[in-house]
């Protein structure tokens, strides 16, 4: 444990070195909730009261895309990237033979990034959001049950990104796979617009992938609440897709291991 | 500068590029994904709410097309001779090209090996065909002049935009992050018509970085609508092209310049 905390804490020492990139990234991110703000601003004002299941007004949509905005600056963390570099240069081979699991050093260097990403990133929109526009959440508990549901939305990313990682032990170029999943979850997951804007067949199809249960679930629970069984529902859908995931990446891992080739060294 | 030597450059990236076909079409495939993605946002948020200020989806993926046209012909040509330029000053790769007898600026364009950029320009001319079908525009020729145009001004600007950063990294060398700010996040302003902005915002977008000129005012004029601050019509965007073609020599000038005064980062 001691050893997972040292090498943590080292990711974060490591991000912290270029804060030229730093000053722009938190540019970056709050120009990208700028522009959100504003098509939904316009979006929000041609319509009255109800749109799609929710009762939605301004102050929900400002609170949705902050919440958004908040998870997207974490929860990526190029889990795939690291892995594939690992790969290609053969430095996996070192960490194969530390005595540590390798999922596990791959889910503490991700854990660590979205902790600092979080500070350095997440907490900034935060505030931005609420000095500037005003953000409502539904209640105390649900903005704990929230922080939980992100965790499993967090957990989901990363075994997401680590199966595609393990892909590149066939396919030599995952950045590909990775932006392709990238893709997929921006449009699928509600990161971008809530899933009730979706027409009807395609709001179905989604709850059947776990995409939204990273962005859309967890921001709704927050914004607009859920009751005890609804909240009971989402985790345990969640631990589903968690238990899923981590069974294939346990799959790929064992055959991926007998396939491994180290060039050199 | 010999064609000859332009023309063996490009037969070489050519036959770089099929050898690994598999590679080559993987690219393009995964670019056209992206921004496919992108115009299935805008038609599932529109189908929703059927216009935004008053612009209809077909409007707001002709101003969205005429961004990702221009952006992925400059991009075509310079993105990633800026972009590598960083890590070639900082691994110094890039003092071998101050000592070849062909201008640093035109080889490094040569140099490179990406065509994924091919993809925007694909998709994009598509959707033009498919904007032109559903939109009523008129087509005369002082119209069809003003399109092609205010295009080449797009260009223009994207690519100047990216070659005044790419420059930068001669000096500064973490010139990539400040890349990235300009031409992901500002130029995602211009995603959407500017008007749904205040007016800060579009007067930014209209005389500090003149994206605007890129879609927003060329589309106003040829949907024949003002749904902008400023009534920039027909002369204006004609200008600002021309305006564009100063910009884009201002800044290989100031290339050169930078060139001029590079120290290197030690080696």
């Amino acid at each position: 444990m001691k050893f997972y905390l040292k090498y943590m804490g080292n990711v974060c020492k490591q991000g912290l070195v270029y804060r030229f990139d730093y000053t722009m990234k938190i540019i970056g991110s709050i120009t990208a909730l700028v522009v959100q703000y504003y098509i939904w601003k316009a979006l929000m004002s041609q319509t009255s009261g109800t749109i799609g299941q929710v009762n939605a007004d301004f102050q929900y949509m400002i609170t949705y895309i902050t919440i958004s905005a908040v998870i997207r600056a974490f929860v990526r963390s190029g889990t795939t990237g690291e892995i594939n570099g690992k790969i290609r240069s053969g430095s996996i081979a070192m960490d194969l033979i530390k005595p540590f699991s390798f999922m596990g050093l791959m889910f503490c260097s991700k854990i660590a990034k979205a902790v600092y990403q979080f500070i350095f990133l997440s907490i900034p929109l935060l505030l931005f959001s609420s000095i500037f526009w005003g953000i409502k959440f539904a209640g105390l508990i649900e903005v704990f049950w929230g922080i939980v549901s992100i965790g499993g939305g967090v957990i989901i990313m990363f075994l997401l990104e680590y199966v595609l990682g393990l892909l590149g032990f066939w396919f030599q170029q995952t950045w590909m796979l990775e932006r392709l999943l990238n893709d997929v979850i921006r449009f699928m997951s509600g990161a971008v617009f809530p899933i009730w804007v979706f027409p009807v067949s395609m709001q179905s199809i989604s709850k059947y992938l776990p995409f939204q249960y990273i962005y859309y679930e967890p921001i709704t629970l927050m914004t607009t609440g859920y009751n005890g069984k609804q909240i009971m529902t989402l985790l345990f859908t969640q631990l589903l897709w968690m238990v899923g995931l981590f069974a294939l990446s346990m799959l790929l891992w064992k055959k991926s291991i007998r396939k491994i080739t180290i060039q050199g060294g | 500068m010999s064609l000859q030597l332009i023309k063996s450059f490009y037969v070489l990236l050519f036959k770089s590029k099929l050898e690994y076909r598999f590679n080559f079409f993987m690219e393009i495939f995964i670019n056209l994904f992206t921004y496919v993605i992108d115009f299935a946002v805008i038609w599932v948020i529109l189908e929703k709410f059927k216009t935004i200020n008053g612009w209809s989806y077909y409007e707001v993926v002709f101003v969205y097309n005429m961004n990702l046209f221009s952006y992925g012909m400059a991009c075509l040509f310079f993105y990633i001779p800026m972009r590598n330029l960083e890590s070639m000053v900082k691994s110094g790769d890039f003092e071998s090209l101050l000592i070849r007898p062909i201008s640093p600026f035109t080889h490094l364009l040569l140099k490179q090996n990406y065509l994924g950029f091919l993809s925007h320009i694909i998709l994009s001319i598509f959707m033009f065909g498919v904007c032109f079908k559903n939109l009523n525009m008129l087509w005369n020729g002082k119209n069809i002049f003003f399109f092609v145009v205010t295009l080449i001004g797009a260009v223009l600007i994207q690519a100047s935009v990216l070659i005044f950063i790419g420059s930068l990294s001669m000096k500064y060398i973490a010139a990539n992050s400040l890349m990235n700010v300009l031409i992901y996040d500002i130029r995602s302003f211009i995603q959407y018509p500017i008007h749904i902005y205040p007016t800060m915002i579009q007067a930014i977008l209209t005389f500090v970085v003149p994206y605007a000129f890129v879609n927003f005012y060329p589309a106003q004029y040829l949907f024949n609508i003002q749904s902008g601050y400023w009534s920039i019509g027909y002369e204006i965007c004609i200008g600002a092209s021309m305006v564009g073609v100063v910009l884009f020599v201002g800044v290989i000038r100031f290339f050169y310049r930078m060139v001029d005064s590079y120290q290197g980062v030690g080696h």
